[in-house]
């Protein structure tokens, strides 16, 4: 590997100049959904307290019903894309750049080894690492960075393990988070330690990139910035000449203002105009998901002593005149309506859905905003109902309305409500519950019933449910983006990561 | 209703990070002459060395006077140690760390501490005082240089806040389980 003249050709500009644009949205979208949890676990019970960093004032009081929704921290656009609490709008940028971080990486790889540039960043031999000892050595004399051909074994260290190792490990672990695939297969969040536990070291791989980042580029302008940018602006090897150094610079400033220029967009737009936002991205973001995880099964089978002791709710219980009757009442007189697209509508009582075959399961709630518990449900198969309903050729979608009318949220934004396709619908463990942990329902966790769709993220399992109707399309209702949180909040209409 | 446990106040900052500062300064400093006396013989050595950033190479001759460089040593250490200590717990504030665990804090004092060692040494001295590279023997510089930063300036700066916790005003780990999760709807519920 001695006297390697491997240049700076166009596809590791190009690629370069992309890894910064991708990356650093992936930051700043990162840091906005750290915000809707801001607490970082080991356990997979999130047990309020026992987090073991937070990035946040506050906490819950004691002796007081409190929600999920409560522990949210809305970060500055400074740091956070967008920022002020959009989370929904958050998950679209992050999954956006890293599509754009993953083609941008295989890329890169891909010439990398179809080109001899890969002795740039592969060691090839164990001496990688007495060199590496020496290159720090030298570092703590206070001399100038050993020379390398083109690196020295320390940065070649460095370099090879945020591309092969620390990138790969991202997005492993942000796989890990997703609800549908750890629904498919356990074992695979367990390989990083649980969800919480990837949750963690995908928060710890965020901040390398960050310290990475830092260290590169105070090493770049220590050993010459002109020369530096030269060599990755220009491709040029040697010392440029002052009119190149000029040209480089120029063209070095253009690139981070466009980068900047686009960052001021994206937060701009979205914080401005969030539903042409959410539109443009979900263009480029939901098919993608869809085809890759949407259509997992879950097949989730925790044993009971995984059950978390203290549940997290979320939402506050309705203050709808009709529920808060039914309350009273035990929900006695609860009915849930089935119609729409059904050839035959139903109307069931409490006691009419207990009596059907029920489907008890254990299982992990995932909540988009971060946290996780497991919990043991009983209820009605969805698969059961359809089939008693059974639905029309045109029906595509259920439609859940529920009693939940979202009073302690700004606005009138009127009723909560849920869109599930027929086929996640018709999971084995997609399910209106009724009882959670043995016990009845509880009231700030959806009494008389809620919806449990295994595969999707917290925020699809509608809870109060008010009836069930079938229906082809839905963009008529509400906003027409299929759901609440997904008009008001900018959410997707599909949750599977 | 939730309850605030720590708050950002720049009085508070400045306040405690220079006391911080200044008491891990005084360790740092401290441990360093001692280190330098056994290491190379001369307890002096740290002083002209910091000296010599306001007075260049002549503060690290014999000739000069100690008089002038132990006050201009003293006065930069200290200056500068209350001047990352104000940076330290201003970072902890900007990122609600003010009341983290302990452990955390220590991890954060340590990579702080060698951070701030990263960016003296690394970054300001081969670029601004080029005339102390090569001055420095490995063991010295390992002590004190990296380890003493690592292990001394940053885990104090974190000893400070873990016992005097400035801008903390209650326990984030008080969270109770919220109640009426498993009751019936009552009145204060539904309110």
């Amino acid at each position: 590997m001695d006297n390697l003249d491997l240049g700076f050709p166009l596809w590791i500009r190009l690629t370069h100049f992309f890894n910064i644009l991708f990356l650093s949205l992936l930051i700043r979208s990162g840091i906005e959904i750290l915000g809707g949890h801001p607490m970082l676990y080991g356990n997979d019970h999130s047990t309020p307290g026992s987090e073991w960093v937070r990035f946040t004032p506050k906490r819950m009081p004691a002796g007081q019903l409190w929600t999920a929704e409560d522990e949210k921290q809305p970060y500055s656009p400074l740091v956070a894309l967008p920022g002020r609490d959009h989370l929904g709008l958050g998950r679209y940028w992050h999954f956006a750049a890293l599509g754009g971080w993953i083609v941008t990486g295989a890329l890169y790889v891909l010439l990398l080894f179809v080109s001899p540039q890969w002795q740039r960043l592969v060691p090839t031999s164990l001496d990688i690492f007495p060199k590496a000892a020496e290159a720090a050595l030298a570092y703590f004399q206070l001399e100038a960075a050993p020379a390398g051909d083109p690196y020295n074994a320390l940065q070649q260290l460095a370099y090879f393990g945020v591309i092969f190792v620390l990138a790969p490990l991202q997005i492993a672990t942000g796989l890990a988070m997703s609800p549908a695939l750890a629904g498919r297969f356990a074992w695979y969040p367990r390989l990083f330690g649980g969800r919480q536990a990837a949750r963690s070291i995908h928060f710890l791989g965020l901040i390398a990139f960050v310290v990475f980042t830092v260290h590169h580029t105070a090493l770049v302008v220590a050993d010459g910035l002109t020369k530096g940018l030269s060599k990755i602006v220009l491709g040029i090897s040697g010392e440029p000449t002052p009119a190149e150094g000029t040209v480089a610079m120029g063209i070095a400033i253009l690139a981070i203002g466009s980068v900047v220029a686009i960052h001021i967009w994206a937060t701009h737009g979205s914080l401005v105009d969030p539903r042409s936002m959410q539109n443009r991205l979900q263009r480029l973001v939901d098919p993608p998901q869809r085809l890759l995880l949407q259509n997992l099964v879950s097949r989730q089978a925790w044993p009971p002593d995984a059950i978390t002791p203290v549940p997290r709710p979320n939402g506050r219980p309705p203050h709808d005149p009709d529920w808060q009757q039914l309350a009273s009442d035990g929900f006695r007189a609860f009915t849930l309506e089935v119609s729409g697209l059904v050839e035959q509508p139903l109307s069931l009582s409490l006691d009419d859905l207990r009596t059907l075959p029920a489907v008890s399961q254990t299982t992990k709630h995932v909540c988009i905003q971060g946290w996780s518990q497991v919990v043991s449900w009983k209820g009605l198969s969805l698969a059961v109902l359809l089939e008693r309903a059974r639905p029309l050729p045109e029906a595509r979608y259920l439609l859940f309305r529920t009693f939940d009318d979202k009073w302690e949220h700004a606005g009138d934004h009127g009723y909560f409500y849920g869109v599930v396709d027929l086929d996640i619908a018709r999971h084995p463990q997609s399910i209106l519950a009724y009882d959670m942990n043995g016990e009845r329902l509880p009231v700030p966790f959806g009494a008389p019933l809620r919806l449990r769709l295994e595969s999707q993220l917290g925020y699809k399992m509608v809870k109060w449910v008010r009836s069930v109707e079938l229906i082809d399309d839905y963009r008529t209702i509400g906003e027409g983006k299929g759901g609440w949180r997904e008009d008001v909040l900018y959410y997707s209409q599909i949750a599977p990561i | 209703m939730t309850v605030t446990v720590e708050k950002r106040d720049i009085d508070t900052v400045i306040v405690h990070g220079s006391l911080a500062g200044l008491l891990a300064g005084l360790v740092l400093g401290t441990t360093t002459v001692i280190a330098s006396l056994i290491l190379t013989g001369s307890a002096s050595w740290p002083f002209r060395f910091a000296a010599s950033f306001v007075a260049g190479p002549d503060a690290l001759d014999p000739a000069f006077p100690l008089g002038a460089a132990l006050l201009l040593g003293s006065a930069l250490h200290f200056g500068l140690a209350a001047v990352f200590g104000v940076v330290f717990v201003g970072l902890l504030a900007l990122t609600y760390q003010l009341s983290a665990r302990r452990w955390l804090l220590i991890l954060y004092g340590s990579l702080f501490g060698f951070g701030i060692w990263e960016i003296d040494f690394l970054v300001a001295v081969p670029t601004f005082f080029p005339f102390l590279v090569g001055r420095i023997d490995v063991a010295t510089q390992l002590w004190n240089g990296v380890l003493s930063y690592l292990f001394i300036y940053g885990p104090v700066l974190a000893a400070y806040v873990i016992v005097v916790r400035p801008g903390v005003i209650d326990d984030w780990r008080a969270v109770g389980p919220p109640a009426g999760t498993f009751a019936a709807p009552s009145r204060e519920v539904r309110d």
